[in-house]
């Protein structure tokens, strides 16, 4: 396990998720997470707080999560920042065009919390390749 | 293979053949009918025109041979008048003389003239022999000695001429005589009767013949045909055998096959009948000819039918065949619905407009159908994340062993275990509210103690939230009509939105008020309203304005639904009035049974209103 650590920036509008979230991606796992209710703050916090990696709830308050992202990644600043979305909708398949847009990846809810901190940095690494 | 092709292509059985067919057949029907009723009616309404006309002319003939026999008979009478001299017969050659004058001959053929004992004293014109024999054997002379009448005797051979002839016999007397002097007789060979040439003649000209019989005798007295005349008369003869049996008119098939129709009459002076005749066959070749042009004219027209109808049918039921056609396409290959092209606005065009629509409507229920299994798919994957995830943290070693975690993490295991116990509970409500299997337990009940209570079961959940619950409503009887749990859940659902909706330190308002037939019971709160785009949609599934509802992480989008639903189902009315930033009112109207009963206060009553 590399000691590197991620800042993560967390866009999630469920509170219990929110703790679960706040709970797994620790600093002794290797996270510094930043947690946001909504989009607007989201576009705050992502300035503030310059993270690695953007971990998106797809049901957002006022838009969409992949909205979101593709709206920050038009951005010049923003245009490599790389995203993971977090979603109840996924049944069997996941749409082409989202990964496409250039995500990392989707992860399904209910998600397993004690895998994800793993998956969420094998995603990560995995983007160079 | 043929047996697949017949299933899947029922042409024989189309709509448009079973028409056709029917068309044809009623075609058929009524040019058939038509050419038979024709034949029958023409042949019937001819045979009694014919049977008429030739009635009246027989009887005219009969009375034009009465009249010439009558002059004929005058003649002969006076004559005999003028052969007495002094009351006795007059000399030979005077009597020669008067027989022989200009114009008798036209009158008979011949005189005879005789004297008392029958014996012949003048004849003319002059037969060798003659004058001299006595004829006081003949019947005639008897008869005249009997009656002292004049007699027309029935054709007979005459004694000289050996042709036959009839016989006008008159006695001749002298006044106050009984006794006749004489005998004069006039007579005519009916080969050459004058007026039955005459007849003849003018029977040749008109395509009839004329018989005239005398039955007792069963002879032909004369005929159109001359070989007839005196002829005895075959038993066996129709024609006989018919008038015998006293049939007046009437029709008959002769010994060579042909059709007649006879009209016959009985002369009373003569005792002769007759009797014309027509050949059926002409008449019945001009009706055969007009049943056949009739018949043609059908054919044509029934082609020309044939042809308009199937254009019709065609063009009434291509438009049915194509969008058929479409439909099996659909159905057999899985190809998507395309609306069946609609180019007219008749019945079947309207059928197929409602086809489409039924496919829309089918379409947009199918599509809420997929919205609401992947609506609700979401809603519950979110608390049983929350839920899992909790639960698989609890479970680990590494993380969250401090005892307020735990704590935390068991409340969210049990709060979203709860909250899917509420979604699951909520759905099979409304879905047994709309399919309409819920019963209820309806009773008959004061309103105040329920309100009281919801409210005051509400009262701690409120505070928590810092919002004051109020109500204010009317003493004095106020009965309505519910299952009491239902309406618990109702009010506690509105309840629940209004504090949820609220700021802090505001107060949600309970009302209630008596209106004609109802009572009113209002739930006001002086939150943010609803948004005006939002308002239609507010009593919708899953319909949530914002997904911020959720912050507060209460309610499943289904309550509005599920509360309209069961306000139905108790008879009432649910609505809301909402301004944007001023709040919202949502008012549940329920049928009151107090009024009904007299019991209620009428200033109230009218206050309310």
């Amino acid at each position: 396990m590399t000691t590197e650590i991620l800042r993560v920036l967390c866009v999630e509008d469920d509170p219990d998720i929110r703790l679960l979230l706040e709970m797994v991606l620790t600093p002794s796992q290797g996270f510094e997470l930043c947690l946001a209710e909504d989009a607007e703050q989201a576009l705050r916090d992502v300035v503030s707080f310059n993270p690695d990696l953007l971990l998106l709830d797809y049901m957002l308050p006022g838009m969409t999560g992949l909205e979101f992202f593709r709206q920050l990644r038009s951005q010049p600043h923003w245009a490599a920042l790389p995203g993971i979305l977090l979603t109840a909708k996924v049944s069997n398949s996941t749409p082409a065009e989202w990964l496409q847009s250039g995500l990392l990846g989707v992860i399904a809810k209910p998600f397993d919390p004690l895998s994800l901190a793993g998956q969420l940095r094998s995603l990560y690494q995995g983007r160079e390749t | 293979m043929p047996d697949v092709h017949k299933r899947t292509e029922p042409v024989g059985w189309s709509l448009r053949n079973k028409l056709l067919l029917l068309l044809l057949a009623l075609f058929v029907l009524a040019g058939g009918g038509n050419a038979l009723l024709l034949k029958y009616f023409i042949e019937r309404d001819s045979m009694v025109l014919l049977l008429q006309t030739g009635q009246e002319e027989v009887e005219m003939l009969v009375q034009r041979i009465d009249r010439v026999f009558d002059r004929r008979q005058q003649v002969l009478e006076s004559l005999a008048a003028s052969l007495l001299e002094q009351n006795e017969l007059a000399a030979a050659e005077t009597l020669e003389q008067r027989i022989t004058a200009p114009g008798l001959s036209q009158v008979f053929f011949g005189y005879v003239v005789m004297d008392a004992e029958g014996q012949i004293l003048a004849d003319s014109p002059v037969v060798p022999g003659r004058r001299g024999s006595s004829v006081w054997d003949r019947a005639y002379i008897q008869e005249n000695i009997r009656t002292g009448q004049t007699v027309r005797y029935p054709p007979t051979m005459g004694r000289f001429s050996s042709i036959p002839i009839s016989i006008f016999s008159v006695p001749i007397f002298v006044d106050n005589l009984a006794t006749p002097k004489g005998f004069l007789v006039g007579y005519q060979p009916l080969d050459s009767e004058p007026l039955f040439e005459q007849i003849r003649s003018e029977y040749d000209r008109v395509s009839s013949d004329l018989l005239i019989m005398d039955l007792t005798a069963q002879r032909y007295v004369s005929a159109s045909n001359p070989a007839l005349t005196l002829q005895p008369i075959a038993s066996k003869d129709p024609l006989f055998r018919q008038l015998q049996q006293g049939i007046p008119s009437g029709r008959f098939v002769d010994a060579a096959g042909q059709d007649w129709l006879y009209v016959a009459t009985t002369q009373d002076s003569t005792g002769w009948t007759l009797v014309k005749l027509r050949q059926m066959q002409p008449i019945t070749e001009l009706l055969n000819s007009w049943v056949r042009h009739n018949l043609l004219v059908l054919g044509l027209a029934l082609l020309l039918g044939g042809l308009f109808a199937g254009w019709l049918l065609h063009r009434l039921l291509g438009p049915v065949h194509r969008s058929l056609q479409q439909m099996r396409e659909v159905l057999q290959l899985k190809k998507g619905y395309q609306h069946l092209q609609v180019d007219r606005q008749d019945e079947i065009g309207q059928l197929l407009q409602a086809f489409n629509e039924l496919q829309e409507q089918r379409d947009r229920q199918e599509q809420l159908k997929d919205e609401l299994v992947s609506v609700v798919s979401h809603e519950l994957r979110t608390p049983l994340t929350s839920a899992r995830g909790a639960l698989a943290l609890l479970r680990s070693k590494d993380l969250a062993q401090q005892p307020e975690q735990q704590a935390r993490l068991m409340d969210m295991a049990d709060r979203n275990v709860n909250r899917l116990i509420v979604l699951v509970n909520d759905l099979l409500d409304l879905a047994s509210l709309t399919k309409g299997s819920l019963k209820l337990d309806l009773q008959c009940v004061a309103l105040q103690p329920i309100l009281y209570q919801t409210v005051e079961d509400f009262t701690p959940y409120a505070q928590e939230q810092g919002v004051r619950v109020s109500l204010k409503q009317p003493t004095g009887p106020l009965l309505v009509m519910v299952d009491p749990g239902r309406l618990n859940q109702v009010l506690t659902n509105l309840l629940s939105n209004a504090v949820k909706f609220s700021p802090k330190n505001t107060e949600v308002e309970v009302v209630v008020t008596r209106r004609q037939d109802t009572v009113r019971i209002m739930v006001t709160d002086q939150g943010e309203g609803i948004p005006l785009a939002f308002q239609s949609r507010v009593f919708e599934r899953f319909a949530q304005a914002d997904k911020s509802d959720r912050r507060r992480n209460t309610g499943t989008g289904l309550g509005l639904a599920i509360t309209r639903e069961l306000t139905t189902a108790m008879n009432g009315r649910i609505g809301f009035s909402s301004l944007p930033g001023s709040g919202s009112c949502f008012f549940l109207d329920l049928p009151r049974l107090d009024n009904k009963n007299g019991s209620d206060h009428p200033e109230e009553n009218k206050d309310d209103h």
